[in-house]
């Protein structure tokens, strides 16, 4: 059997097309990506309707501090990942990555850490918006706009 | 739809303004690869633009489109008088590349337009599931987008030391380009990032196509892009509006 040059090109042409199908279809059978009921932990409009209530009694611009399951909200990923949610959703106000501000938005999936992380760090609550969602008065040691 | 439409058009007439003025007179034969390079040039030199005129403005306004407008009035008169003096030079540009064509090249372009096809499915699927694109759009990108026009003038708080978590220093081309299309819309869409990773996305694969059909041959070129398409996560991190796609857009330009 003669293996010449067009023989070659063809065989090697039928690789690469069956390389880019069976990927294409790994890839989709993979990451489910037909499957179109999303995950609700994941959905952002989800966590936009969440904090509908709280943006509206914030301010548009300013900072405040931010509270979450963790106390250091980079020590978890699905934390941090919720910490940048809320930055995103509530922009152009900021939101410090620390408690330690006048006022304090707690954002709570873990009943355990909201009742004890906004005791330690010495916060008093202001409005309990439901859903894990919480106002508090913090320190008084930095001011909420600069 | 019509202003998103207006502004991603906008950007790509700049762009292909500024490389029809290039010197380089053998690249302006070829409509699509000047296209494709349009969208990298294009959007670079809206947002350099658009940034620029938020620091003399003070913030991003509408106002700001004026100069889009009076830059592509003056590219379209320089374009037309370089047309005028060049004419005799691209006449006398070498033929096409005079490689005969495979008798593989049916199957290759089918295979192309089929993994495209399939490609444009997937992107708009994973779209419409993550409109808000994933982490580093939200955290990055169209955050600091989302400050630089919900910010009015007080945009500057996209630096702010508490948001250093976000990569202050990270170049403004994806948040200015948002941003601006925000402006023209009127309104935080998401349509707008989306159809920005769309055209960054599809634009790399355009590009690969139509520069190789150039320097080698068509079929080559088809084949190319089939293998672009066929990578796994490169239609993904298109979709999640990630910048390693502008990034390679930008790596293949150059």
């Amino acid at each position: 059997m003669s293996f010449d040059y067009p023989t070659r090109a063809k065989t090697t042409l039928i690789l690469l097309i069956g390389l880019v199908v069976v990927s294409d279809i790994y890839v989709a059978v993979d990451r489910e990506i037909f499957n179109m009921t999303t995950d609700p932990s994941y959905d952002i409009d989800v966590r936009q309707k969440r904090l509908e209530l709280i943006q509206q009694r914030l301010p548009r611009r300013g900072f405040i501090g931010y509270l979450g399951d963790k106390s250091n909200v980079f020590e978890n990923p699905s934390v941090q990942r919720e910490y940048y949610i809320v930055q995103y959703i509530l922009s152009p106000l900021i939101i410090a990555h620390t408690a330690s501000f006048p006022v304090v938005l707690g954002n709570f999936y873990d009943i355990e850490s909201q009742l004890r992380l906004p005791k330690r760090a010495g916060l008093v609550l202001i409005t309990d918006f439901g859903n894990g969602v919480k106002l508090f008065r913090g320190h008084q040691g930095r001011l909420a706009s600069e | 739809m019509l202003l998103i439409f207006i502004w991603a058009s906008t950007s790509l007439l700049i762009g292909y303004l500024c490389i029809s003025l290039l010197p380089l007179s053998q690249i302006r034969k070829y409509f699509y690869f000047r296209l494709f390079l349009s969208i990298g040039v294009g959007f670079g030199i809206c947002s350099c633009l658009t940034f620029t005129g938020a620091v003399i403005v003070g913030s991003m306004t509408r106002q700001l489109l004026v100069a889009d407008a009076v830059l592509m009035a003056v590219l379209v008169v320089l374009v037309y008088r370089s047309k005028m003096s060049n004419e005799d030079l691209i006449r006398a540009e070498l033929s096409p590349n005079s490689v005969p064509s495979s008798a593989l090249q049916p199957a290759v372009r089918i295979c192309f337009v089929a993994a495209l096809a399939f490609s444009l499915l997937v992107f708009i699927v994973l779209s419409y599931k993550n409109p808000h694109g994933e982490y580093d759009a939200f955290a990055i990108w169209n955050l600091r987008a989302r400050f630089l026009f919900r910010g009015g003038p007080h945009w500057g708080d996209a630096f702010s030391q508490y948001l250093s978590w976000s990569h202050l220093d990270y170049p403004l081309l994806i948040p200015t380009s948002v941003a601006r299309g925000w402006v023209m819309t009127g309104n935080d869409t998401v349509a707008v990032p989306v159809v920005l990773a769309l055209l960054f996305t599809f634009g790399t694969v355009g590009l690969i196509v139509s520069s190789l059909s150039i320097l080698r041959v068509e079929s080559q070129g088809f084949l190319a892009g089939t293998l672009l398409l066929g990578t796994p996560s490169f239609i993904s991190l298109g979709a999640s509006q990630y910048a390693d796609i502008p990034l390679s857009f930008f790596f293949f330009q150059a």
